[in-house]
């Protein structure tokens, strides 16, 4: 397959790729005490990793940091779900995580019925299966802390 | 108490950062409150990108490089001696010698090594323009084939987003082979196939990544009879067959192998313990921004030696320097750094062995193609032959 001829034909998600990955270039990063952390590595020879500071209120992220050492696939992801924060639960984020995982698979649902119609900028990385698991981490990332807070009994924090 | 700064590495980022320093603190420098010291290996610096002229005959050893004081302005104390280890934590530097340097500020701009033993039979049986040897070697070989096939492919470092070494060069060389070839009258007879990795589609922030040069490229090669084809990473070399095997399952033949081979950070940086570079590539980790080494406010990193999504060239150097000399300026005088650098990089690509074409670019506008022109070429020579060293000099 070949990527660029991808890439070439779709401009304007090409564009928009770029702007959701340089976004999350400079890192944010939070502290205090109410402020949760986790980072994972991808087990790829590249040991891509994606580190997330959250605030979460009852459920809903309230504020995110975040340390980006990782492909422009996760970095582009990270932008979107930044962007996406304040307002984001466990529930939205999982539906937007499945939708991402059937674009990936060049199966995308209607646009009409996306969750996060920007995650269209990640189709050209359908035919690039090696590196799915790091466009994926991001989401994996913030789906462990959410599932922290719902059980605080498992570890508090996690770096 | 005076203030000692240190750059070590004597290639062009901290030649330039040196003298720019002088250049920047020099009030400070002439009251005795700052002092700089550049510390280099070699007592020779050399112009590393005339290496890929060596290939062609176009450049010799005498031609590119000059005593590394000589490009040093006087106020710099030169230190011919080998880092050992960084002592970050301390402010140190333990040398080769036995001798210790305790500094106020550092520059890092160790530069990388290219490392052909990293593929499997690649240092057999493969060929570069990145070392002057190598270089040597590899016009021998381009200046006496007669027929047959010569591959070209590149191989990225594993760390995400970094690049490797200058980041147009296997293009310019690509095109120079095609008109020294030509030149020779055996271009009929000699196939010369161009390759870029997997790796490098999509996700990496590299040159033929660029959407436009890209879509310029595939016609340019075209027009040359240059083959071109994608995803084929070099997993090995099988030097007794002249078979290159790549990770998608590819085998290709060759005659001659050129290959921009794997690099890594030299041996002191690697074992700083500070990298958190996959693959112990070495790249020690560098705020996009400031430049800063992450978690010592007092050091900076630029040139090969940082993990940034930016060509690994003197074209990144030069934006780069007035940055970390801005920086240490403001730590210095009010505490806190001042600049930031935007990613820039720009350069002259030789696009044949007379044509040039300028190109700029930085962290999120990618490179605009123009057309090569012979105005351009003369850009290049008149940097290679003469500004070259100006720029060392912080002059330009």
């Amino acid at each position: 397959m070949d990527h660029h001829a991808v890439t070439a034909s779709q401009p304007d998600q090409l564009t928009l790729f770029r702007k959701y990955a340089s976004s999350v270039r400079r890192d944010r990063r939070l502290s205090g005490t109410s402020v949760r952390t986790l980072t994972l590595k991808s087990q790829l020879e590249s040991q891509d990793s994606v580190t997330l500071d959250v605030r979460i209120e009852q459920g809903v992220v309230t504020e995110l940091g975040y340390r980006v050492r990782a492909c422009s696939l996760a970095q582009a992801i990270t932008g979107i779900i930044a962007a996406r924060v304040p307002g984001l639960t466990a529930p939205t984020l999982l539906a937007a995580r499945q939708d991402l995982e059937r674009i990936l698979q060049d199966a995308p649902p209607a646009d009409s019925a996306l969750i996060w119609p920007e995650l269209l900028v990640l189709q050209s990385a359908a035919g690039m299966p090696d590196r799915h698991e790091v466009a994926l981490l991001p989401f994996q990332v913030l789906q462990q802390l959410l599932t922290l807070e719902e059980n605080p009994a498992q570890q508090h924090e996690q770096e | 108490m005076i203030k000692t700064i240190i750059v070590v590495g004597g290639g062009i980022g901290g030649t330039m950062t040196a003298n720019n320093l002088v250049s920047k603190l020099y009030a400070e420098i002439s009251r005795g409150e700052v002092r700089v010291l550049l510390i280099s290996n070699s007592p020779w610096h050399y112009y590393k990108p005339a290496f890929m002229y060596v290939a062609f005959g176009a450049f010799y050893k005498e031609e590119l490089r000059r005593h590394q004081a000589s490009l040093l302005r006087p106020e710099i104390d030169f230190v011919l001696d080998q880092v050992d280890n960084f002592e970050f934590k301390q402010s140190r530097l333990r040398m080769r010698s036995g001798a210790t340097y305790d500094y106020d500020y550092l520059v890092v701009s160790t530069g990388c090594i290219p490392s052909p033993e990293r593929i499997e039979g690649l240092q057999e049986a493969g060929d570069h323009f990145y070392q002057h040897d190598p270089a040597r070697k590899l016009y021998e070989k381009i200046s006496t084939i007669e027929k047959g096939r010569i591959f070209i492919g590149v191989t990225f470092p594993k760390t995400p987003n970094v690049p490797h070494q200058c980041g147009i060069a296997p293009m310019e060389t690509t095109l120079m082979l095609d008109e020294f070839l030509r030149k020779r009258g055996v271009r009929d007879q000699i196939e010369i196939v161009y390759t870029y990795p997997t790796i490098s589609q999509l996700v990496r922030n590299c040159l033929f990544l660029q959407k436009q040069t890209g879509e310029v490229l595939p016609s340019v090669f075209d027009s040359k009879g240059i083959i071109h084809k994608r995803s084929f990473t070099l997993a090995s070399v099988d030097p007794e067959r002249k078979v290159a095997i790549s990770e998608e399952g590819e085998e290709e033949n060759f005659d001659i192998l050129i290959q921009t081979p794997p690099i890594r950070a030299v041996d002191a940086v690697l074992n700083s313990g500070v990298s958190q570079a996959p693959n112990n590539e070495g790249w020690l980790p560098t705020d996009r921004y400031s430049l800063q080494l992450e978690g010592f406010e007092n050091v900076f990193v630029m040139g090969d030696t940082v993990d940034l999504p930016i060509s690994k060239a003197g074209g990144s150097c030069h934006n780069q320097s007035p940055v970390i000399c801005n920086n240490i300026a403001g730590l210095m005088r009010w505490g806190k750094t001042v600049a930031e650098y935007d990613g820039k990089v720009q350069a002259v690509a030789q696009m044949g062995m007379d044509v040039g074409m300028p190109l700029w670019y930085d962290y999120d506008v990618d490179v605009i193609p123009t057309p090569a022109t012979k105005i351009g070429g003369l850009m290049r020579k008149g940097f290679n032959r003469g500004v070259y060293w100006s720029v060392a000099r912080g002059l330009v």
